[in-house]
């Protein structure tokens, strides 16, 4: 009998997405979809708004990383009110948006390693879901949890002191910035007591590399068989080829490394990125242009951009950055569960970059804003924590914004994403005659690899919570499980 | 005094999800007019991990957030520590926020949630005419019981 297996939504991934898993006659796995209920009412929403409130209306999108499309947006406007594009800034300005930018970076990448992958690593993948979290981590691991805790506390909070609040921050304004550091902030974050200070973070990061890595030696074989398949890869990279979160040039590269394009301006993204459609989902498909559609999609986040940049500007991570490249003999690495890595080398580097910025004397600075001729039209990218993400804005001669264009981090890897759930059921489930927990939970443990961020920003009261079903090809229910 | 936490949970660029971040902005002035420094006021998006350390911090956490219950006005319940984890841990239960808090931290303080219903979720920041009358029950609920920041009996509901 021919099946369709459904699992809606997927647990410990921001808002709500499905998978369905089609099964032939035979029982083996002919197709596998993920299906991901994008917001588009966003850009029309924003139209008719005045250019310089985007940065802060964006931020409705998404309560997970508002910080991300703030800066985007920023550096959208940037451009429209003439200050240029990410390095035109004062060095107040810049430094000041790297500053929350990397903690923006911090605080979300502790989020995923410490409560959706720690769970799977320390507990296990095939372990009772009802333990497999990060409650069940405390009970085991009570320092780890503890530590989890406290670096997001550390990186929320260093947010919420340079967006100016932890809503709707406004630190990023058409420019530059509305705020400089004080001493008295620095040295909070700085010089803090024990465990809310840069250097303990920077302790902590390394000791989370060590327990990927520990665990990585114990289970090799699972970690680099997973859902790995060859890819082009696309992030921003610095003029000299380094890693950088907040500005450069679009870097692609092919699954053996040869670049495809190479600091491209992405003022000039339209002629390098293409928006596919597919009747089944709402969520665009990107790729490049030069490569068309069936062969130019690409890989963003974590393990794209160890694959596309050189080298990472800062000694402890750049040590941990030449272990990953070895793991390949320096070419891409293809492997799914390396994400996981690549985030925690990130994580690493971020909270070094912290530290550096927090003992640059240019963030107490006064020079906050720059401005120059006016635009009508203005892209602003930023490496956010999931992946490349991109604003675009067009103006009237009122300054009210009248196109919109956005794609996000998770609609970049839809491609992937998809890849990755097809290779981990057939793996699991073709042939098998009975569909089991674990084996939805590794489908599950492949999509949660890209950490996607399905753009749900309502969490009231009263939401769903996991539901599985299972239908015959009639669409009758043959089973369901709740979580 | 004990030490109070108040805590309003939503997004307020998404109407009615706005209603706890618009309560604990309308109690941050009035805790600083009467002179309350005891009583700390919050609000975030959502709930998270970390936010199990601060109410490890407090004698008295009271969370707000707007509600798609089937309830009239507002209710207030007492909320229990939980290992349950729902299907994001990108945004915490309060259940599993005060489970977090006791695993980590010890015994966690009375926690309650002030559950105050909403109608519209779309993106914009006006709220409805009734989640706003409903907001200003809140209010002057909260305001009294600050007033004496004692454990209550729960279940109420409005």
């Amino acid at each position: 009998m021919s099946r369709k297996i459904t699992i809606e939504p997927v647990t410990r991934v921001e808002g709500h997405g499905k998978v369905t898993i089609h099964l032939d006659k035979a029982g083996e796995v002919s197709q596998s979809r993920l299906h991901i209920v994008e917001f588009r009412g966003f850009e029309r929403f924003v139209q008719g708004r005045p250019y310089w409130e985007v940065p802060v209306l964006v931020q409705r999108l998404c309560g997970i990383c508002p910080v991300s499309h703030h800066l985007a947006a920023a550096k959208a406007v940037d451009v429209i009110a003439g200050a240029g594009t990410g390095d035109g800034l004062t060095v107040t300005g810049e430094k000041m948006r790297r500053l929350m930018h990397y903690a923006q970076f911090f605080q979300s990448h502790v989020l995923h390693f410490f409560h959706l992958v720690s769970p799977d690593l320390l507990l296990g993948v095939d372990a009772d879901p009802a333990i497999r979290n990060i409650i069940g981590v405390a009970l085991q691991h009570k320092d780890l949890a503890v530590q989890g805790v406290m670096m997001r506390k550390f990186g929320q909070e260093l947010i919420e002191v340079t967006a100016g609040k932890k809503i709707h921050g406004t630190g990023a304004i058409p420019g530059g910035v509305n705020k400089n550091l004080s001493i008295e902030e620095r040295d909070r974050f700085l010089k803090g007591a024990d465990p809310l200070n840069a250097d303990k973070m920077i302790e902590w990061s390394v000791a989370a590399l060590d327990l990927f890595k520990d665990y990585y030696g114990k289970n090799k074989d699972m970690i680099d068989g997973f859902s790995h398949f060859p890819s082009n890869h696309l992030s921003l990279v610095r003029k000299d080829g380094a890693l950088d979160f907040y500005h450069g040039g679009i870097r692609a590269v092919d699954s053996e490394g040869n670049k495809i394009i190479d600091y491209a301006d992405y003022q000039d993204y339209t002629n390098i990125i293409g928006e596919g459609v597919k009747s089944w989902s709402y969520m665009k498909f990107p790729y490049l242009l030069s490569l068309g559609e069936e062969e130019g999609w690409y890989r963003v986040g974590p393990l794209a951009r160890l694959n596309t940049c050189d080298f990472i500007p800062s000694p402890l991570a750049q040590k941990e950055f030449e272990l990953f490249k070895a793991h390949t003999n320096g070419k891409p690495n293809n492997m799914c569960m390396h994400y996981h890595w690549a985030r925690i080398i990130e994580i690493l580097h971020s909270a070094e970059v912290i530290k550096e910025l927090l003992e640059d004397p240019d963030l107490q600075g006064t020079d906050l804003v720059a401005s120059g001729e006016r635009k009508d039209e203005g892209v602003g990218l930023v490496e956010a924590p999931r992946g490349t993400l991109f604003h675009h804005y067009n103006v009237n001669e009122d300054d009210q914004i009248t196109m919109c264009n956005l794609i996000v981090s998770t609609t970049n890897n839809n491609v992937p994403m998809n890849k990755a759930v097809n290779f981990v059921a057939k793996a699991q489930m073709s042939g098998q005659a009975e569909i089991t927990e674990p084996m939805m939970n590794m489908v599950e443990v492949a999509i949660r690899a890209y950490d996607p961020c399905l753009s749900c920003a309502t969490h009231a009261l009263g939401e769903m919570p996991l539901e599985v079903t299972m239908l015959d090809a009639d669409g009758n229910e043959i089973t369901s499980r709740k979580r | 005094m004990p030490r109070v936490f108040v805590y309003g949970i939503g997004n307020p660029g998404r109407q009615d999800d706005g209603l706890g971040p618009l309560l604990a902005e309308r109690l941050e002035g009035w805790v600083e007019s009467e002179g309350l420094s005891d009583i700390k006021v919050d609000a975030n998006y959502q709930l998270m991990a970390e936010d199990a350390h601060t109410v490890s911090e407090h004698d008295l956490v009271i969370f707000a957030d707007a509600s798609k219950e089937d309830i009239l006005s507002y209710a207030v319940s007492r909320v229990e520590a939980s290992s349950h984890i729902g299907f994001s841990t990108h945004s915490m239960t309060a259940e599993s926020v005060v489970g977090l808090t006791s695993e980590l931290y010890g015994t966690p303080p009375p926690v309650y949630m002030i559950h105050i219903k909403g109608y519209e979720w779309e993106y914009a920041a006006e709220m409805t005419e009734q989640a706003l009358d409903n907001l200003n029950q809140v209010e002057q609920f909260l305001k009294d019981w600050l007033k004496n920041p004692v454990e209550i009996q729960t279940p109420i509901t409005v």
